[in-house]
């Protein structure tokens, strides 16, 4: 029998909150997998560092779900989900891509963390989709052995994707957030709370 | 070979169906982490061969039908290959083709084939992982032997069981806004149409999680602090020595590559262009 | 199992972000063992009432709470979540939502697990339940492979298995087609003989339930119980509650307040068509000898020449190898009423896709006013053809009701000219006051009011509707049909898919049915109902009143106006006869 070590946080997670993150992970991976072909079937186009200018959208299940549970693991949980979700519907991305979520997903955490889980403002929202990037990024330098290229395409691998997360991240997880709080569809969790 | 439905998971009763799934969790980790470690083709080869060899032997899938199911990652496999070889960085002395700026390395090239099979590796692992281990037990082990929070391991099965219904659901969306736009004789994008639909999606998916926690609520879910569990998992004997089987030949293939004059360490080559020395 | 009642005194309950209160002092007292029906239109609070009784209210969901429930010796937001959780169990109405688990078994040990049952005692447990529904041999299998109505019977299992002494069913088949309806309550009749449980039944269609029921509740609009008694106690005919209360009337006591009110010296209410068919064999048995020939002031068949949509040797088969449809052949005449009706899975929707051009027919060819749909053209052709899909959601693409409707005018107008449109269709589709609202904050109603609404707006000469009325409350569905009444009058045609055979008795002027993705058959709705066999091949029933009009050797009797008019022929001189307004009847 295990028992609920990890608590996530300071009260209880109710289970509305722990499905509507699932769900939202989940529509959210499902989402990313269709992204998924547009963003492979632009690399020919863009180049493996141009394509980084798509990459923020992937960390947006990180900021978009604490910005409606306000809860402390959110981020991390939610990114891991999607990632899982993915590897269930049989891409190949696999195991790695759950890692580098677990990772991304850590990234936030810690800008969220650093907040006392209670900021969620744009620049924290931004800030938490940097951090991301930067989480992911030395993830990837390790699983793609970055340290063989041209230091020039390193930095470049690095310094692209930081404006897509914070535009398709960041900005985007307000403005989806935001909409769906206008819908109705979200009272009772954090997110309505905060605004009324 | 059966077709495969949405899901990867086939229920079959195979060797490698039969073991504990956070042991062919740490089993397939440690390989996959083994193969990201080094910077040469020979051991991302070796260990890709060995998942064949793992699959065929001890469940029954002819390396043919994993490599299908790999095919998407092959083009993506290609293109890191092509760009690692482009934009190598690392030590170099032998050029091999020179055509105005692009100048292609045989280091390069090596090291460029060994991230593009690294990245099958760890794609081959994960297939071959998925098709044989049942969600259910994985997290019913997840929770037993790892020792993972029930209310995480409920997020993952609730994100196992939403999957169809949102991929169901998000293909009316489509249609139904479909139906909208085009009578106005508006095109609208690919992309366009992912955007406008995802809320919807998104609305939809919030909507029946609402409902999911309250039934599960209804019955119970959360209300006692004990938990009995319907699937048990164990550790058996042939877990254990599965694992402890696996990380042996894991050693013994670095030894035996090593010694075959094949091995070229990743943090070696690292060390070796930090300090500037050539090759 | 121990048998338990349920009380409830002076129940108030509101939402913590509403401003209004949901339930505003319910009191009611349910005996141990009976089975009572819990009547309200939609919005009353029938759900949350529910969710009430087995203490999710107050204990998770917060809000204003005030008042006693008591479940047998259990007072709720008193008593350990566990207890009365594992007392009172609920299934809900969507299939889907229930389900957590992979595999059936799973699901079904879920709630066990959570009572933290020994490991044992499950497997028993498991099997037990899954055999009171029906089940039993898909213990193994997968979740997803079930159809609509096995995964609520599955819910049911579910339930069952943590024995509760309470059983609540909140419109569990309101999102299933008639044969699985049928199927879940012939399972919880059977079940009725094996458990000894109290059973609260939420429902909107009350004709197949009415048989299991001791008791009626009725709960007003405000929150409040309005009326409670024996079934027959509450459809009494001299009494106007139904119909101010906005709930569905059994087919058979909607019959007989009509012929009542020209008349008819009918005691109390027949509940069903069988009590029906006794009551007038009792009280006009001469008038069964004459044969009365079937009307023809009915709604016509327009002559046919102008015909709005034909379909020739039809065949769409799907990636995956099902075939959806074949050889499908078909003929819809402008300005009609035309109803295609079929069982889930006969292929109804996937004919409707390619009708308004999201799929291409593979072979065959289609017509939409005169021109045929190429694969290539298929969209622009299409436009004349607007579809109003079953969720109305799922269409949705704007924040503001007004701007939904603006989306779908012809950009070319100018500003004055859309604002005019918009005005006179929110007045239309009674919209006025939400013009800037979300539309996904609408109710049910509301909702699919606007979906009609924005196909409106394209003034397009077909529109093709999939389950208009689909678990619906009797106001929402009667403004829904009201409006596509109105709409056909004025020329469009309208296609609808549909389960309700009643609807195609009283609107449909043409009726397709489809099976195993064939038509087999087309022709008026009158035509179908005197063919009983092709109605059973589908899924389908027939309406009630028109089973009774068998039962009873007429023929030709499928509404309510058609009772009239031969009750008018035939007690002329004998009965005072005075038509008058059944729904405004006094007795």
């Amino acid at each position: 029998m295990s028992q609920e070590r990890l608590d996530l946080g300071l009260a209880r997670w109710t289970t509305r909150e722990i499905i509507v993150m699932a769900v939202i992970s989940v529509a959210l991976g499902l989402i990313f997998m269709a992204y998924s072909v547009l963003y492979l079937a632009l690399v020919p186009f863009l180049g493996q560092v141009g394509i980084m200018l798509l990459l923020g959208f992937y960390y947006l299940t990180g900021i978009l779900v604490p910005y409606i549970v306000r809860r402390p693991g959110a981020a991390l949980v939610a990114s891991f989900l999607a990632a899982f979700t993915e590897l269930l519907a049989g891409s190949p991305f696999g195991i790695a891509a759950v890692w580098a979520g677990l990772v991304q997903g850590a990234g936030a955490e810690v800008v969220f963390a650093l907040r006392g889980w209670r900021d969620y403002r744009l620049p924290v929202l931004m800030g938490a989709a940097v951090l991301s990037g930067v989480f992911g990024y030395v993830y990837e330098y390790f699983l793609l052995s970055y340290a063989v290229l041209e230091p020039i395409v390193q930095l470049g691998l690095f310094l692209v994707r930081i404006p897509s997360a914070i535009v398709l991240a960041g900005w985007l997880g307000k403005v989806l957030g935001d909409g769906l709080a206008r819908t109705g569809v979200l009272r009772g969790l954090a997110i309505t709370r905060s605004r009324s | 070979m059966k077709v495969v439905s949405t899901y990867l998971y086939q229920e079959w009763n195979t060797p490698l169906h039969r073991l504990n799934p956070v042991a062919k969790l740490l089993v397939f980790s440690c390989f996959i982490l083994t193969a990201t470690l080094y910077l040469d083709v020979a051991v991302p080869l070796t260990f890709l061969i060995v998942s064949w060899l793992m699959g065929w032997i001890f469940a029954h899938i002819s390396p043919l039908a994993l490599m299908r199911r790999l095919s998407p990652i092959l083009a993506a496999a290609l293109g890191l290959a092509i760009f690692n070889t482009l934009f190598y960085g690392g030590p170099r002395e032998h050029l091999l083709v020179a055509l105005g700026p692009i100048h292609i390395w045989r280091e390069g090239l090596f090291i460029g084939s060994s991230i593009g099979l690294r990245i099958l590796c760890v794609a081959s692992y994960s297939i071959l992982y998925m098709w044989t281990t049942d969600p259910s037990r994985l997290v019913a082990s997840l929770m037993q032997q790892a020792r993972m929070p029930y209310r995480l391991a409920y997020a993952v099965l609730a994100a196992y069981r939403f999957l169809p219904i949102l991929q169901r659901e998000w293909g009316h969306i489509q249609a139904a806004q479909q139906v909208r736009a085009a009578h106005l004789s508006r095109h609208e994008s690919g992309l366009r149409r992912i955007v406008r639909s995802g809320m919807p999606l998104l609305v939809s998916g919030i909507r029946q999680a609402e409902r999911l926690a309250i039934a599960m609520d209804a019955r119970a879910f959360g209300a006692s602090p004990r938990r009995t569990h319907y699937i048990r998992t164990h550790m058996k004997a042939s877990d254990y020595a599965f694992t402890v089987a696996s990380l042996a030949a894991c050693g013994l293939i670095l030894f035996a590559l090593s010694e075959l004059g094949l091995l070229r360490s990743f943090l070696v080559g690292v060390a070796e262009s930090l300090a500037g020395a050539p090759q | 199992m121990t048998e338990y009642g349920i009380r409830v005194n002076a129940l108030h309950f509101r939402y913590a972000d509403s401003s209004t209160a949901v339930l505003n002092g319910i009191a009611m007292e349910i005996q141990p063992g009976e089975t009572v029906l819990l009547l309200g239109p939609s919005g009353c609070g029938k759900s949350t009432f529910a969710l009430c009784l087995n203490g999710l209210i107050p204990d998770e969901i917060p809000g204003d709470f005030s008042g006693e429930i008591w479940i047998g010796p259990y007072m709720t937001g008193h008593t350990p979540a566990v207890r009365l959780r594992q007392q009172v169990g609920i299934v809900f109405q969507d299939p889907e939502t229930q389900l957590v688990m992979p595999r059936v078994d799973e699901e079904v040990a879920f709630g066990l697990e959570n009572l933290a049952i020994p490991e044992e005692m499950m497997r028993t447990r498991v099997e037990e339940a899954l055999s009171q529904v029906g089940l039993a041999e898909k213990v193994r299998a997968q979740v997803e492979t079930l159809s609509g109505g096995q995964k609520q019977r599955l819910a049911l299992a579910s339930v069952l298995a943590m024995q509760p002494a309470v059983l609540i069913l909140d419109e569990p088949t309101a999102n299933l087609d008639p044969a699985a309806t049928r199927s879940f309550y012939r399972t919880l009749q059977a079940l009725k003989h094996t458990t000894k449980a109290t059973i609260l039944l939420i429902e909107h269609r009350v004709d197949a339930v009415l048989p299991l029921v001791d008791r009626v509740v009725v709960l007003g609009k405000e929150g409040r119980v309005i009326a409670a008694g024996t079934p027959r106690e509450i459809y009494a005919t001299d009494g106007t509650l139904p119909y101010h209360a906005g709930i569905w009337l059994p087919s058979s006591c909607h019959l007989a307040r009509a012929l009542k009110s020209v008349g008819w010296p009918l005691e109390g209410c027949p509940l069903t068509i069988e009590e029906m068919e006794h009551a007038i064999r009792t009280v006009q048995p001469s008038l069964l000898r004459s044969e009365v020939a079937p009307d023809t002031s009915s709604p016509s068949v327009s002559s046919g020449f102008d015909t709005a949509i034909s379909a020739e040797g039809v065949h769409f088969t799907y990636p995956d190898g099902t075939v959806a449809l074949r050889d499908v052949h078909l003929r819809v005449p402008r300005g009609s009423f035309f109803a295609l009706v079929g069982a889930n899975g006969s292929g109804k929707t996937t004919l409707a896709k390619i009708l308004v051009g999201l799929l291409p027919a593979q072979k065959g060819t289609i017509t939409i006013l005169g021109q045929v749909l190429t694969p290539r053209h298929r969209f622009q052709i299409a436009r004349q053809v607007g579809y109003v899909f079953q969720n109305p959601e799922h269409q949705f693409i704007t924040e503001r009701v007004r701007d939904e409707l603006a989306y779908s005018l012809d950009s070319s107008l100018d500003a004055e000219e859309q604002r005019r449109r918009i005005d006179s269709l929110l007045e239309r589709f009674g919209l006025r006051e939400y013009a800037d609202f979300n539309p996904f904050s609408l109710s049910q109603g509301q909702k699919r009011r606007l979906s009609i609404a924005t196909m409106v707006a394209m003034e397009q000469p077909i529109l093709i509707l999939d389950e208009p009325t689909f678990g619906q409350d009797y106001q929402s569905a009667q403004e829904v049909m009201s409006v596509l009444h109105a709409l056909q009058q004025e020329g469009t045609t309208i296609f609808c898919i549909t389960h309700d055979m009643q609807l195609v008795a009283d609107y449909a002027h043409e009726v397709a049915v489809m099976a195993q993705g064939r038509i087999i058959f087309h022709g008026t709705p009158r035509a179908l109902f005197r063919r009983p066999e092709v109605l059973s091949q589908a899924g389908l029933d027939l309406p009630p009143l028109a089973a009774l009009s068998a039962r009873l050797g007429l023929n030709g009797l499928y509404t309510v106006e058609d009772w009239l008019r031969w009750a008018a022929l035939h007690t002329r001189g004998r009965i005072n006869v005075s038509p008058a307004n059944p729904q405004t009847a006094s007795g």
